[in-house]
């Protein structure tokens, strides 16, 4: 309950900033940077080729960013900052969605792999069963013609 | 793939651009367009519920987590698309276009962590699937396991009773063959021994095809024997067996008359040697009646009683007599030409029966002595001197085989 408040204020805060152009050029820089470094590290992943569009679109805000802030077009920057941060978001869902997918879709045929063994098995374990059975039949019935030859001590007298 | 998202983006545009021109055209309400139509289409869809679905109560922590995503990013969409809506009754296009364009980038993050919460449950539940058949494989290959070192065991057993069985067939085979081997040593050795009495009997000369018979028999039996046929060895040697004893038994007969002949013939020569030893050449000689042994001089005058010195001599025959029991004895009697012939017969007849009797006495069985008497018929010495004529009062003592 308490981070669903905090949430709900870090938006409200969010928006409060973004609909009157609040925030100040060192704060866009700041948080533009820290765009920067989360792109930099959703660039590394796995997956990325998933979502190159979006991410060249937000190295490209990035590279409009910074020029808009040198050209000190601050509303323009902070609107390019928060398409970015939108962006980035998007990105990572895509990212942590596929990866997700990726593991689900493995497991899955994980699934089907193990239970193809365990099948397997199952038949064995079966055909081996019945193996074990008649051999147990065999081996009973020469104990049993054993025991026949094999006169009982104090027999015979 | 592409194309097909690119066909429905433009459905999606299409359409609503199409409706808001429409609008205008008929002077309705103004139409929204571009990302904010696109945005309130989405929002408009089914799956806009699960986005927004509660995660307070998920049990799930990753799922709980993804939720929480979904929804914190819905929010923040609805949050701008309310700007958006604002901007758009303010008739400010850019900032519209602008909040719209993240309003709707902020519900597709949303949805694509609604999507991933559906993968996660997928994942889980593949994860619980997963873990069934793990445990279902393990079962399966534990108890297989188990069976197939049940089946090694009982596996080795069998050939170890089997081994054991040819072990026990190979020993009773064995045993059979040894037995069947000495049975046959025997025999053999049982015909060999029966070929040398065989032929101590002198059979090759006696009975020899039968003996020859019997030594094709016996070589058969050995080269069976050789070769390791112990049971055609066997047979073979048995019939040899009988072989040699049929040539045995042909052979004996001759054999024990030869035999005799020869023992007759060996003790003839030890009684002629001993006689001339005892009596001197003169009185003891070999003539057609067999040995003879002369004793002169061994009654008392012309009676037929014995002298001492008689008894004496007559005592020297009877030791040769009881040492070569195979020959039969005969006493002659005999007197010089004094007196008629009948009396003489008498007196020779009773001299070679007092003879007699002394052999008996001296234990000389009844069966080998005879007597003869010859009166005055068959004197030895011809002269007419007192001393020849007293020599022809005598005994000839003739040993002869039987």
């Amino acid at each position: 309950m308490k981070n669903h408040i905090a949430s709900l204020a870090l938006i409200a805060l969010m928006l409060s900033a973004s609909m009157a152009h609040a925030l100040s050029p060192e704060e866009v820089a700041s948080r533009m940077e820290a765009a920067s470094g989360l792109l930099a590290e959703l660039e590394t992943h796995e997956l990325r080729d998933d979502a190159s569009q979006d991410i060249s679109t937000a190295r490209l805000a990035i590279t409009d960013i910074q020029t808009s802030l040198a050209s000190e077009m601050y509303g323009k920057a902070e609107t390019t900052l928060l398409t970015l941060e939108a962006t980035l978001k998007l990105v990572k869902s895509l990212l942590d969605r596929g990866e997700i997918d990726q593991l689900a879709d493995k497991r899955e045929a994980d699934n089907v792999t193990i239970q193809t063994q365990a099948d397997e098995l199952q038949l064995e374990l079966e055909t081996t069963s019945s193996r074990r059975t008649d051999l147990q039949s065999q081996v009973s019935a020469i104990v049993d013609s054993l025991d026949k030859d094999t006169p009982a001590p104090n027999s015979g007298k | 793939m592409n194309q097909m998202t690119h066909r429905n983006r433009l459905s999606r545009i299409a359409l609503p651009l199409a409706l808001s021109l429409a609008l205008v055209a008929c002077g309705g309400p103004r139409p929204k367009t571009g990302d904010l139509a696109e945005l309130e289409t989405l929002r408009a869809r089914e799956y806009s519920a699960e986005i927004r679905k509660p995660f307070a109560d998920e049990p799930e922590p990753n799922l709980k987590r993804l939720r929480q995503s979904a929804n914190e990013l819905v929010k923040l969409s609805d949050a701008y698309y309310e700007l958006s809506l604002e901007s758009f009754d303010e008739r400010d296009p850019a900032n519209t276009d602008a909040r719209a364009k993240i309003a709707l980038m902020y519900y597709r993050a949303a949805e694509n962590y609604a999507r991933s919460a559906d993968a996660r449950l997928r994942l889980n539940q593949a994860n619980q699937r997963y873990q069934e058949q793990l445990s279902r494989r393990n079962d399966y290959q534990k108890r297989l396991q188990s069976e197939q070192e049940l089946v090694t065991l009982l596996e080795t057993i069998q050939t170890l009773f089997k081994r054991n069985e040819e072990l026990r067939r190979s020993l009773d085979s064995f045993e059979e063959r040894a037995k069947s081997e000495s049975r046959s040593i025997y025999a053999l050795q049982e015909a060999r021994i029966k070929k040398t009495e065989a032929e101590g009997l002198k059979a090759p000369d006696f009975a020899g095809a039968k003996f020859g018979e019997a030594q094709n028999l016996l070589a058969k039996a050995e080269t069976f024997y050789n070769d390791e046929k112990f049971d055609d060895a066997y047979q073979m040697a048995l019939q040899a067996q009988e072989a040699f004893k049929s040539a045995s038994d042909v052979s004996r007969a001759q054999w024990t008359e030869e035999q005799d002949k020869l023992l007759r013939n060996t003790e003839s020569q030890a009684i002629y040697e001993r006689a001339q030893k005892e009596f001197g050449v003169r009185n003891a000689f070999i003539d057609a009646r067999g040995i003879v042994v002369v004793t002169s001089g061994i009654f008392d005058g012309r009676s037929s009683g014995l002298s001492p010195s008689g008894r004496t001599l007559l005592d020297k025959v009877i030791e040769i007599a009881k040492q070569f029991k195979n020959h039969s004895i005969v006493i002659e009697g005999h007197t010089d030409d004094r007196g008629n012939d009948s009396s003489n017969q008498s007196l020779s007849q009773a001299r070679a029966s007092s003879v007699q009797d002394y052999f008996l006495q001296r234990a000389i069985s009844t069966g080998r002595l005879g007597i003869q008497a010859f009166g005055e018929s068959k004197p030895r010495y011809q002269g007419q001197q007192a001393a020849d004529r007293e020599k022809n009062n005598r005994v000839e003592i003739i040993f002869r085989g039987k």
